[in-house]
């Protein structure tokens, strides 16, 4: 019946990968090169951006932040990719890549962070998960990891206890 | 008890066969009912809303015509709490076919067979559509779930709502495919990417799911709603999940429950 969902629907050539490999109706959300979205931007499902936001940008799934795309503001979401530019701080859940054409000011935090030669980064890193960066947050102390001593980055620190 | 809606079409002679196999199988099956033909002076909101109050046994109202009669008696009609049926007949037929619904008397037996989908439908300003809303190119500034306001870097954009996937697939963008029943709509976004002697090009698609959008245009212009035309330059743009039941012919393994 042709009204319900198209299983044979060919996928489109200029999405990314992350598209391709799922159903059409997966991508929920595609802020196209020409479009300028202000306010908070809440989404459930996978995004894909390629204009400009002027406002936090927040997703239970995959972000896609396109090459020549503008975000003016923080980013939350299970995993990221990012291409464009962001000035605000980042936060995924699982995986952040930044890819060469990536330009990023502000602090960043993820479980697994790909960064790739080319890349610019202005700002702080901190990786989620592990139980030593998860007890420091709570201590805002030093701890030690054998020979290896570390600190939380101060401004993530103060984050976790403002929010 | 059912109610059925005649479109006015159907006085031509051409549908004097086809009404007349069909009456003949809805009495085989025994679920005739009352019938009422329309005409451009009767409301058929009104004709529906009067029948409910004067039986509460109504519980089906079955629409007989083509796109045209279906969607003009969806569009005032869908908020009503009654189940409708649908038996296409008449010169346009494409939404009908796109629903998988059979034609003419050959649609007695799905009417019988009585399996009941409840649909998503959008409210345009007061009236409902069940298959599409175009706003044409025009200076938009949008207002997405009062959360966020969105416009286009080169001011114009055509905006776009489809419940049922069009026949031509090429309208949508590429690997969208709107779903009748997953209680959520998306607005497509066609902004102009540049202007030149030879036309406009269009910039690649947006795609906002939402629940509720607010457009304010530029000037009144004419939007159209599943092939009718209304004058506008406020409109709001809400989604009713599940509000209009519907007798469907099949349930493919792919619809969402």
């Amino acid at each position: 019946m042709a009204l319900f969902r198209d299983s044979e629907s060919t996928t489109p050539s200029h999405l990314p990968p992350m598209q391709t490999n799922t159903t059409p109706h997966e991508v929920e959300t595609i802020v196209g090169p020409s479009v300028k979205v202000e306010g908070d931007f809440n989404s459930q499902g996978n995004v894909l951006i390629q204009g400009i936001v002027s406002g936090n940008v927040s997703t239970e799934k995959y972000l896609q932040v396109e090459e020549g795309a503008k975000i003016m503001a923080s980013i939350r979401a299970d995993s990221a990719k990012i291409s464009g530019e962001v000035k605000g701080n980042i936060r995924a859940k699982n995986t952040l890549e930044l890819t060469p054409t990536a330009r990023v000011v502000g602090d960043i935090e993820a479980k697994t962070l790909i960064v790739s030669p080319g890349a610019i980064l202005h700002g702080k890193c901190a990786m989620l998960g592990t139980v030593e960066a998860s007890d420091t947050k709570k201590s805002g102390k030093r701890k030690f990891d054998g020979d290896t001593e570390f600190t939380m980055p101060r401004s993530l620190i103060d984050e976790e206890v403002s929010a | 008890m059912y109610l059925y809606l005649y479109d006015t079409a159907l006085k031509q002679r051409q549908y004097d066969r086809v009404v007349s196999n069909l009456e003949t199988q809805l009495t085989d099956l025994g679920i005739v009912g009352k019938i009422v033909r329309l005409s451009s002076l009767l409301s058929p909101r009104q004709i529906i809303s009067e029948e409910i109050r004067r039986s509460k046994e109504l519980k089906t109202v079955i629409i007989v015509g083509d796109d045209t009669c279906f969607t003009k008696i969806i569009q005032q009609s869908a908020d009503l709490p009654i189940t409708f049926g649908w038996v296409p007949v008449g010169p346009k037929l494409d939404l009908a076919t796109r629903l998988g619904l059979p034609f003419g008397a050959a649609s007695a037996p799905v009417l019988s067979r009585r399996r009941v989908l409840p649909i998503d439908v959008g409210q345009f300003n007061q009236y409902f559509f069940i298959d599409y809303c175009q706003v044409p190119l025009s200076t938009v500034t949008m207002s997405l779930n009062g959360s966020m306001t969105i416009s286009a870097t080169a001011q114009k954009m055509e905006c776009s709502i489809w419940n049922v996937p069009p026949t031509n697939r090429g309208l949508m963008p590429p690997g969208y495919s709107p779903v009748l029943n997953d209680r959520q709509f998306e607005i497509v976004l066609q902004p102009i990417a540049k202007r030149s002697i030879f036309g406009s090009t269009m910039a690649p698609a947006s795609i906002f799911p939402f629940n509720e959008v607010r457009l304010k245009l530029e000037k009144t212009m004419s939007v159209e709603l599943d092939g009718h035309l209304y004058k506008e330059n406020q409109i709001v743009i809400k989604l009713a999940p599940f509000q209009l039941k519907l007798i469907v012919s099949r349930l493919p393994d792919s619809l969402q429950m």
